[in-house]
């Protein structure tokens, strides 16, 4: 059964995950007001995760949800508020649960995680509202550490009658019953059935004997509880029964039950689980495999090119005709190939209202954050990517955009700020935007700042516009943070963002207001697998140029070439663009008719070539590591004839 | 073939519900349905011979659910599935008086625990031998303090085996019942509720001081253990009475069997007989050993009829058992037993 209960797991992580979603949404909802319907989808969440990682065996995840559910019981029935103590208790509880899914994603059993610190608050929390719910037997507060010896009676004896709480009760016949030996006899026999008695006055001998005046006297060591022993000792013709818990020491009422043998049967558990061979339904794919399959496919078509050339040559129908259903078969299978990579942006977004209420408090700002455009698609690897820089921009909009309340009120608006994350898709490209109503950049700062780093002189400080201010912000090694918090990173600043975002072949772009806000628009292709090139030729050689960096393709007149210091240039439009000629690496070329014009940000410049082969959609291959990192060249394709040509990455060069 | 509607708000849950139930051929599981609402549309659709219904789900929970499920006809045997918390202990309660057949706890640590699966498809059989719900009329009339007492010990797949035992029992019966089920805390009041449909005298919950009366069935409340006391009657009778004891879970498990089986011994001496049904673990073989040696008489269950023979073994083991029967002759031979009993 467990090797087929594996195929839950899948299930039981996708479950989970929209559930934990789901309770955090609805947390963050709860911390605006109160709102009954936000409590009873946590409350539901929480109920479901419970049930779900009981039934999977997962105990120590289930421990957690249980003491969130007993908690999330009270508020429920309206006999508790969440405060913001307590909401953000159950949001580390949120946070643990999501470690304890990803461990169980991984193959684990959550028991890896530890939630002993929140499950020992939640209770605390239920202590103080003195309304603690049995909770079956989870640990007594500071659990015992220190395990039995290993010489101890390993059976399970569990009643050690030194720890017993002790009791002495005064028994008192009623003075006109008939045989008040048999009485006390038989109250003494129900009690010798519940605990141990340890000295009696008169003694069992002398009642026996009859020696009975109607009092009894005894102390017992019994674990049964004072209403068990009182039960136990009346009768018809006990005129009373007295009890108290002897030494003035009160009993544990609730006995705490003996620690429970857990750990060691998990740890027994562990190591089997592990080499157990798993039914998998759902598989978790390295994106790098996935890459892999990719370039199979691509290969694939090209060497459905190279049976098409000979099949020409040789004049086969037939196999003309079947080479055109592998043709199909193939882009059918790129297709598949690209749906699969590609995962909506809520993957990552969703985790970001969170992020902005934790910057937010840690400030002491008050921020409505909102987002839009979650459902677009990206490849997963641009999502891999993205994920880091969106977070940093998305602190840094909150911690250095908005204002502080006090400051905005004098600002005349409204205390609380606004940032809005938005996306969607533009043709080949997916724009995410992220917008804040706070203070904009301060200009005068960053020129200030990048002076004193030694980034720039003075002069050209002084005479840069604000766009050339603003591109200072992306300067390794420059923070505008006056002092370092742990939320707006250490040294790591928007020059980590900008190369990340141009790592996944994107770009960057600032516009700030003064006092307005700013807007920072990241533009991203959504794949990086496939790329649309223009194949050129020059000197004989064909190099791919990526259609996206190109903005226009123009005749050549040597006569118009300005030489300009050491470099060439073309007035074109009116504008000067400096020629980029890569003899270099193809060679001298006398026949250059066409110019290919590139731009990056906002530089644009011209390549010379021979002629324009045609535009392919082709997979861009890294080169080696053998030959490492080449500015200029992202990597190479294989076109469909067999020959491997280098594609031009504008950004670098 | 049993034609079975799964409703719960998990999909998760009900994905396993549902793979468990198919295992078996004689079952089909027809549709499932989300939350209350969805079902009763299924219901009307489908016309399933049973769902299994959980408590916390979203537009309409499963209290709701059964209260318009008294206007429909015919209506589906309904199997709660509940969780283990005080809450959907109390809900599960008023589930059963609201017309629920059966009810379990949703399936716990199902990779480890293969006995899950059996328990649930048994359960959902046993429904159809049950006889439609109809409000209890009991006017067995108490036979006061009992001299003489049945006890009866049951754990896992028990409660099917308890209906068809309990069922059985002469209306006439001169003997108290005490019968200690092992289950988690808080679902004893709902078992007893159920019981009480299906049983000739009336079912309740022990308390502690309750007197053991002839023709009444105590079920042990879960959570403490049940002792019993001995409790001298206005006639000089001796009899028992019910003692709640807080000591901690023995074999694991509170209440347990052992404790209430011994006690008995030691109040009732030979005037009690002992049964033991299904159920995991070592627990009831020392409460048979003692009720034999208090010359009571000790019955276990025949093996074919449990879903699981630990307890009835541990009395083997103990060579504590005086006679092995099938569970349709046992409620015969306790009548026997007990009739024979001097007065």
């Amino acid at each position: 059964m467990a090797s087929e209960f594996e195929a839950y797991r899948g299930l039981f992580v996708a479950e989970s995950r929209e559930n934990h979603e789901n309770l955090v949404k609805n947390l963050l909802l709860l911390e605006k007001g109160p709102d009954q319907n936000a409590i009873d989808e946590i409350f539901r969440s929480v109920h479901t995760l419970k049930g779900a990682s009981a039934s999977m065996g997962y105990a120590e995840m289930e421990r957690l949800c249980h003491a969130m559910e007993d908690v999330f019981q009270l508020v429920r029935s309206g006999s508790a508020e969440v405060s913001e103590d307590l909401g953000n208790l159950l949001l580390a509880c949120s946070d643990v649960l999501e470690e304890m899914i990803d461990d169980i994603e991984g193959g684990g059993d959550s028991s890896s995680k530890n939630a002993d610190d929140q499950v020992f608050a939640l209770k605390d929390w239920l202590a103080q509202r003195g309304k603690a719910p049995e909770t079956g037997k989870t640990p007594a507060k500071g659990k015992t550490k220190e395990k039995t010896p290993p010489d101890a009676p390993a059976g399970e004896k569990e009643i050690p009658v030194g720890g017993m709480p002790e009791y002495t009760m005064v028994i008192t016949v009623s003075p006109e019953c008939a045989m008040k030996d048999v009485r006390a006899m038989l109250a003494i026999g129900n009690l010798e059935a519940l605990g141990t008695i340890r000295s009696m006055t008169p003694s069992k001998e002398q009642v026996d004997e009859g020696n009975f005046e109607g009092v009894l006297n005894l102390t017992i060591a019994s674990d049964a509880g004072e209403d068990a022993l009182k039960t136990a000792a009346q009768g018809t013709e006990i005129a009373s029964v007295e009890i108290q818990p002897a030494h003035g020491e009160a009993p544990e009422e609730k006995s705490p039950a003996a620690p429970a043998p857990r750990k060691p049967a998990d740890a027994d558990r562990k190591p089997g689980t592990a080499d157990k061979s798993r039914e998998i339904k759902n598989l978790r794919v390295d994106i790098s495999q996935l890459d892999h399959i990719m370039n199979l496919v691509e290969d694939l078509v090209i060497n459905r090119g190279r049976l098409k050339q000979i099949a020409e040559q040789h004049k086969i129908k037939e196999m003309d005709e079947a080479i055109g259903m592998v043709e199909r078969s193939v882009s059918e299978l790129q297709n598949l190939m690209m749906l699969i990579r590609m995962i909506p942006l809520n993957h990552i977004f969703n985790r970001l209202p969170r992020v902005v209420r934790d910057v937010a408090q840690y400030d002491g700002k008050e921020v409505e954050f909102v987002m839009e455009g979650g459902e677009t698609e990206l490849d997963r690897s641009v999502m891999d990517g993205l994920n880091d820089p969106l977070l940093h921009l998305i602190r840094n909009a909150v911690n250095h955009g908005i204002e502080a309340p006090d400051v905005r009120e004098k600002a005349g608006k409204p205390r609380k700020g606004f940032v809005k994350l938005s996306a969607h898709r533009d043709r080949d490209n997916v724009i995410i935007e992220l917008i804040d109503d706070g203070a904009g950049i301060n200009v005068e700062k960053v020129k200030r700042k990048a002076v004193e780093k030694g980034l720039v002189t003075q002069e050209a400080a002084d005479t840069c516009s604000i766009d050339q201010a603003i591109d200072l912000l992306f300067q390794p090694g420059f923070s505008t943070a006056d002092k370092i918090t742990d939320i707006s990173g250490r040294g790591v600043g928007l020059d980590v963002v900008k190369r990340s975002i141009e790592s996944l072949k994107g770009t960057i772009r600032v516009e700030t207001t003064p006092g307005k806000g700013s807007r920072f628009e990241l533009l991203l292709p959504p794949t990086m697998a496939i790329v649309d090139i223009m194949i050129v030729r020059i000197n004989g050689r064909r190099l791919g140029i990526p259609i996206s960096s190109i903005v226009e393709v123009a005749n050549y007149q040597r006569e118009g070439t300005h030489t300009i210091g050491k470099g060439e240039a073309v007035l074109l439009r009116d504008e000067v663009l400096q020629l980029l000629w890569l003899t270099e690496m193809v060679g001298a070329s006398d026949v250059c008719e066409i110019l290919i014009v590139v731009q990056y940000q906002k530089r644009k410049c011209c390549i010379p070539v021979d002629l324009v082969e045609g535009k392919q959609e082709v997979v861009v291959k890294p080169l080696s590591s053998f030959i490492g990192n080449t500015r200029g060249v992202s990597g190479v394709t294989i076109l469909g004839d067999g020959e491997v040509i280098p594609v031009l990455d504008v950004n670098t060069m | 073939m049993v034609k079975v509607l799964t409703v719960d708000d998990s999909v998760f849950m009900r994905t396993v519900i549902r793979d468990i139930l198919s295992k078996d051929p004689s079952i089909e599981v027809v549709g499932t349905a989300s939350n209350g609402l969805e079902a009763l549309e299924k219901i009307q659709e489908l016309k399933p011979d049973v769902m299994t219904l959980d408590i916390e789900m979203p537009k309409m929970n499963g209290l709701e659910v059964l209260k318009e499920l008294k206007k429909i006809r015919p209506r589906p045997k309904v199997l709660m599935v509940s969780s283990l918390t005080s809450k959907d202990a109390e809900a599960t309660t008023e589930a059963i008086s609201l017309g629920a057949d059966d009810f379990m706890l949703k399936p716990k640590d199902i990779p480890h625990v293969r006995e899950i699966g059996d328990e649930l498809i048994g359960k959902v059989k046993h429904l159809m031998t049950l006889p439609s719900f109809e409000a209890p009329h009991k006017s067995v009339e108490s036979g006061g303090a009992a001299d003489r007492v049945v006890l009866i010990g049951s754990s896992a797949g028990g409660p099917p085996m308890l209906d068809t035992l309990l069922a059985a029992l002469p209306p006439t019966l001169p003997a108290g019942v005490v019968v200690t089920q092992h289950m988690p805390t808080g679902f004893t009041a709902a078992l007893a509720a159920r019981f009480n449909r299906i049983a000739p005298f009336p079912v309740k919950e022990t308390d502690n001081g309750d007197i053991v009366e002839a023709r009444r069935i105590l079920l042990s409340k879960a959570g403490v253990h049940t002792v019993i006391s001995g409790v001298i009657g206005p006639g000089g009778g001796k009899s028992g009475r019910i003692v709640h004891s807080n000591a901690p879970p023995m074999h694991g498990v509170r209440p347990a069997v052992d404790k209430t089986f011994e006690s008995a011994a030691h109040v009732y001496g030979k005037r009690c007989v002992s049964v033991i049904l299904s159920g995991m673990g070592n627990d009831a073989g020392e409460g048979a050993h003692a009720i034999r040696d208090a010359g009571g008489v000790s019955i276990i269950c025949d093996e074919k009829d449990c879903l699981v023979y630990g307890m009835a073994r541990s009395a083997i083991n103990k060579e504590a058992v005086d006679k092995v029967l099938p569970l349709n002759k046992i409620a015969q031979e306790i009548e026997r037993v007990v009739l024979q009993m001097e007065g």
